[in-house]
């Protein structure tokens, strides 16, 4: 019976029904189902009896409306307020945010600053000072940064050492001793084995550069070893046969200093200098041949 | 304005403000069906306006915060009315079975039958409907309180038109059958 004819007859039966038709004149056009669409056509006239019964509160109440704006503007108000601590919350979670990235900065800084050789953390600390060092113009502050760097790695290597700890280690220190294989560099005992490279003029009692490494026994091996040089350019500011003084660093003179071009008060110079024992400069070369920019 | 046109995305402003007008716009075109809806299932005017109300405002709440799960006002409207009308039905039978036989019929008065007729009318459409499948309610509901053509319920109820057509048939017959007995 329910096939999709007498589904679509009943439909149209309802469609008249709905229009003011009566069940009989609905049934008309379909005589051949008329006991069979009559049942649910009757349930159909008394919903449409019913429905039509609504048709008078059709209408939404007045109050039904004002009574939703009402519900609408205080959920407004709940927003404005729901608003306003979200950006509070939100600017503390950033506050806490930032709190923490400097706390986890400072204690990074802080473990790096303590950092020995052979750390994870020591190529930190190393960057940390070469562009401490890089961002220092004026040469007696780069001279004094370059001396207090010399002397942090001096006290990395001591204490090395005195932990025995095996790690490959780059110093500068001052040459006390030059037996043929057993030397002292700023206090610390260090093979120099005679495969061990030796650049240019090492002297005793002058600071020298040491690349080498540190065994687990606590002594150190040489690889390679160089005079610790310290290159400036700076304003020539006083001139005498024995000293120059160089943008305020105090620089000496010696038979072996090698002059190129003419010094002269106010000109601009390069100087290559050593370290002595009671920490003067030394000048190797003082070149005043290029042009004072 | 067809009811599908109806642009919800201005009800919330950028600011995630609430635009009233906007809102008003929305309430003016959507309530009345919805409103006739209910009173179709409910027959109670007072608990059909809270309902009205509280549709609206989950209308508003889930614009506010998932505005993308609305494809459809009209069927996510009805979607959401008809959940809310079967809980209050389902949770009325549990807790007072006799509900929709005592309540009060407010319908009818103007179609020149009296108030008994018009509430007994009531009352045995509703006790008859209560016996019926969610979908078969749903549907009749949908048919002669919205009067929405089977093209329009289909969608609605996201059915295709032989499958509301199909409903249709069986909704009235088992009503033709619990009328019977109601009487």
């Amino acid at each position: 019976m329910q096939n999709e004819a007498f589904v679509r007859a009943l439909d149209v039966c309802i469609q008249k029904m709905q229009t003011g038709e009566k069940i009989e004149q609905a049934l008309e056009l379909y005589p051949q189902w008329s006991a069979d669409l009559t049942p649910p056509l009757e349930a159909a006239q008394v919903l449409r009896v019913y429905g039509d019964s609504l048709s008078a509160l059709a209408t939404v109440p007045t109050q039904c409306r004002e009574q939703f704006f009402v519900s609408a503007q205080q959920l407004s108000q709940k927003t404005d307020q729901d608003m306003s601590l979200r950006v509070w919350v939100a600017r503390l979670a950033w506050l806490i945010v930032v709190l923490c990235l400097s706390s986890a900065a400072i204690w990074f800084f802080v473990l790096a600053s303590s950092a020995l050789p052979g750390n994870l953390l020591y190529p930190l600390k190393s960057m940390f000072w070469q562009a401490r060092l890089g961002v220092t113009t004026s040469p007696i502050n780069r001279l004094v940064a370059e001396r207090n760097y010399d002397q942090m790695r001096l006290d990395e290597i001591t204490t090395l050492v005195r932990r025995g700890l095996p790690a490959s280690i780059e110093f500068a220190g001052l040459l006390e001793q030059d037996q043929p294989e057993n030397w002292v560099v700023g206090g610390i005992p260090v093979i120099v084995p005679p495969q061990a490279q030796v650049i240019g003029e090492v002297l005793n009692h002058t600071w020298v550069q040491v690349q080498g490494k540190l065994g687990a026994d606590g002594t150190i091996r040489a690889n390679l070893i160089r005079p610790r040089e310290y290159l400036f350019i700076g304003t020539l500011q006083e001139v005498s046969p024995d000293e120059l003084r160089v943008s305020s660093i105090p620089v000496r003179l010696t038979r072996d200093t090698l002059v190129q071009g003419s010094p002269m008060a106010g000109s601009q110079v390069k100087v290559i200098a050593i370290r002595a024992a009671d920490d003067s400069l030394v000048a190797r070369l003082v070149d005043a041949s290029e042009p004072t920019p | 304005m067809a009811i599908t046109d109806l642009d919800l995305s201005n009800v919330i402003t950028s600011s995630r403000q609430i635009d009233l007008t906007a809102l008003g716009h929305i309430f003016d075109a959507l309530s009345p069906q919805i409103y006739r809806y209910i009173l179709f299932r409910l027959g109670d005017e007072v608990e059909t306006q809270e309902m009205v109300i509280e549709v609206f405002n989950r209308l508003l709440q889930t614009l506010k915060h998932r505005p993308k799960s609305i494809d459809d006002p009209q069927t996510w409207l009805f979607e959401i009315t008809r959940k809310l009308v079967e809980q209050l039905l389902s949770g009325a039978d549990k807790s007072s079975p006799g509900r929709l036989v005592e309540q009060t019929d407010q319908t009818g008065a103007a179609q020149g039958i009296g108030q008994d007729e018009t509430a007994w009318l009531g009352l045995l459409v509703r006790q008859s409907m209560h016996k019926l499948l969610p979908d078969q309610q749903h549907l009749l509901a949908l048919r002669f309180a919205g009067r929405y053509a089977p093209d329009e319920i289909a969608r609605i109820m996201e059915k295709s038109i032989n499958d509301v057509k199909g409903l249709q048939l069986d909704a009235l017959m088992s009503l033709r059958s619990q009328l019977e007995r109601e009487a």
